[in-house]
């Protein structure tokens, strides 16, 4: 790894026509028939060309005011005419180098840079440079980052994956209960007997077509429910957790386990005579196939046991085992149902939140992913000494919310949370292993991508 | 309360009060256009007595975005900790914001035409999350800048631990 820093640089003079080219192409076009017809410049050719014109100009300023430099650790971007704009990347947070090239970019032989750190809103970009120097640079900075070769864990996963014997298959009976047993189905029965009803005493219910309509739209809404969900299965696979599910359509997901950013279990309280639980995972950078981070369903019903079995597994800690405490003294004036229900509590790795009178929900993040940690409090919240706390995971998860703390244990809990956070990603994060549930000793652990 | 949002140590460093009268500058601005079309819709058409609640409504509310504005800069501040950035903000809703630097992705130095003339910048840190608001307006240039280039450094340092 070089030292050096390299000296500020510009972008392609060529940028400006290149950024501008469509409209270039349209006013070109607008101007170059009026005067091939021979006629006046028409009042549209007038306008586009100064539109154009204007755009230009206002194009090379920029491009003119726009500079670069890469140094050892950083990419230093200084941009914007009126208002200045300087942007440092450090060189180690990059994630991935794209370099684009549309369609009258590649007609001037320049291309774009965009360079994605795992931020969600910014990402860097040149453009544009030309396509040599985009190649180059995209090579100077991969090299000086300082892990190589870690730029893209999929290629690993990538070519097929061989057959799994699954880990769980969730059974129809278990399929039945989950989707019966929710409020809509029974609305559903109870709409549908009403009809059956009416109708065997007589009733015209033509008046009714709606209300029909909608009893068969939901009914509907269910079946297809459990089409989708039809064959369920969990395996584990080289890179995590692999979901397969549908009875005409098949769905496999692909969990990447080492990037887990939370789970939720949910616990409806008509599965309760079941004993059944769902799983959920927010998985950072996403589902396979999926740009947009996303919340994942691992298992739609199954017995609690093994719920808190899987959950402990993929966490590296029983959740269980973490103490928790009661919302705040006055909770109940702000949430008269369900804030004696409300509890939190963390460990030096997990941190836990309970909420839900009809449905206890259950979100347990590990704290080597939080990316920051805050308090809230509203005006109501203050008179009554409330505040929630909030520690922020990255894009696609949910950020997890323990609502309606008290104020004295809240700072305190600030405080300590940002001290565990901190401690739990020094420690090799050990606690992301799925080796117990029989997938190969080798997963893909702490590495940069896996922390977004 | 007040003990929720004190600082973790020491004192919070205040952003300067120049960003408040930037803000209450471009509030009374809007309202006065929004005042004057009030005024002429109230000549043109008439209804003096609507009119005039309405060009209330928009002073009242006016002056309570004056008080506000006040206050949110008051309670604005950071701190900056060995490991974290701490940052308090908020009027009404008040928040608490724990950012470690290990978490830093981008650190952004913004500064508009207005901004120049009341001598302010703006920071905003990027972190993986969305959620995570670190945003630090107010600044004197100089001193955004200086702060933006110990973010840059101390994320540099607590990176082993990732």
């Amino acid at each position: 790894m070089s030292d050096e820093v390299l000296p500020y640089r510009r972008l392609s003079p060529l940028t400006p026509i290149a950024k501008s080219g469509v409209w270039l192409a349209a006013a070109a076009f607008t101007i170059g028939r009026d005067i091939m017809n021979g006629s006046e410049l028409s009042m549209l050719a007038v306008v586009a060309g100064a539109i154009v014109g204007l755009g230009l100009v206002s194009g090379f300023a920029s491009w003119w005011r726009t500079k670069f430099r890469i140094s050892d650790t950083e990419l230093l971007i200084e941009s914007g005419l009126i208002s200045r704009h300087s942007r440092r990347v450090r060189l180690d947070r990059i994630v991935a180098i794209d370099i684009n090239q549309p369609f009258i970019a590649r007609l001037l032989g320049v291309a774009e840079l965009r360079i994605e750190t795992g931020t969600t809103d910014s990402e860097a970009r040149l453009a544009y440079l030309p396509v040599a120097e985009a190649t180059s640079m995209r090579h100077t900075l991969l090299a000086r980052r300082q892990a190589p070769g870690e730029l893209a864990p999929e290629d690993a996963a990538a070519g097929p994956v061989p057959p799994v014997a699954p880990l769980v298959r969730v059974p129809l009976q278990w399929h039945l209960i989950s989707i019966l047993a929710r409020p809509e189905s029974i609305l559903f029965v109870i709409a549908a007997l009403t009809v059956i009803i009416l109708k065997s005493f007589g009733f015209d219910l033509t008046a009714f077509g709606f209300s029909l309509a909608a009893v068969g739209g939901l009914g509907w809404s269910l079946v297809t429910k459990l089409i989708g969900r039809w064959n369920w299965e969990l395996a584990v696979v080289p890179t995590g957790l692999q979901v397969r599910h549908g009875m005409f359509n098949v769905t496999t997901q692909t969990f990447h386990v080492a990037r887990l950013q939370g789970l939720q279990v949910h616990e409806p309280v008509m599965w309760r005579p079941w004993g059944l639980a769902s799983l959920q995972v927010s998985i950072a950078g996403g589902v396979k196939g999926d740009e947009e981070g996303a919340q994942g369903l691992l298992l739609p019903a199954a017995p609690k046991a093994l719920v808190w079995q899987l959950a402990q597994e993929l966490l590296g800690q029983d959740p269980s085992q973490i103490p928790l405490s009661p919302a705040g003294r006055h909770a109940s004036w702000l949430a008269p149902a369900s804030g004696r229900r409300l509890a939190f509590g963390f460990s030096d790795q997990l941190a836990v939140s309970l909420e839900g009178v009809f449905a206890r929900r259950t979100s347990i993040v590990p704290l080597a992913r939080a990316q920051s940690v805050s308090v809230r409090q509203g005006f109501m919240q203050s008179l009554l000494g409330l505040a929630a706390l909030r520690i922020d995971t990255p894009r696609g998860a949910n950020p997890f919310v323990a609502r309606l703390r008290g104020v004295l244990e809240a700072r305190a809990h600030v405080e300590q949370l940002a001290t565990a956070a901190l401690a739990a990603r020094v420690r090799p994060q050990s606690s992301l292993d799925t080796s117990n549930l029989g997938a190969p000793p080798h997963l893909p652990h702490a590495r940069i991508t896996s922390d977004r | 309360m007040s003990a929720l949002f004190d600082p973790p140590h020491g004192e919070w460093t205040r952003i300067r009060f120049a960003l408040a009268w930037k803000q209450r500058l471009s509030m009374v601005a809007i309202r006065l256009v929004f005042i004057a079309i009030l005024i002429a819709a109230s000549l043109t058409f008439g209804y003096e007595t609507y009119f005039q609640i309405a060009i209330g409504l928009v002073v009242v509310t006016g002056a309570w975005r004056w008080w506000m504005i006040g206050r949110w800069v008051r309670n604005f501040g950071y701190a900056e900790q060995d490991d974290d950035l701490w940052i308090t903000s908020g009027a009404l809703l008040r928040r608490l914001t724990v950012v470690p630097f290990g978490r830093m992705q981008l650190v952004d130095v913004a500064q508009g035409p207005i901004d120049r003339v009341f001598k302010l910048a703006d920071v905003q840190l990027h972190t993986a999350s969305a959620s995570s608001d670190a945003h630090i307006p107010g600044l004197a240039p100089d001193q955004a800048a200086a702060l933006r280039d110990r973010l840059t450094e101390l994320g540099a340092s607590e990176l082993s631990g990732l």
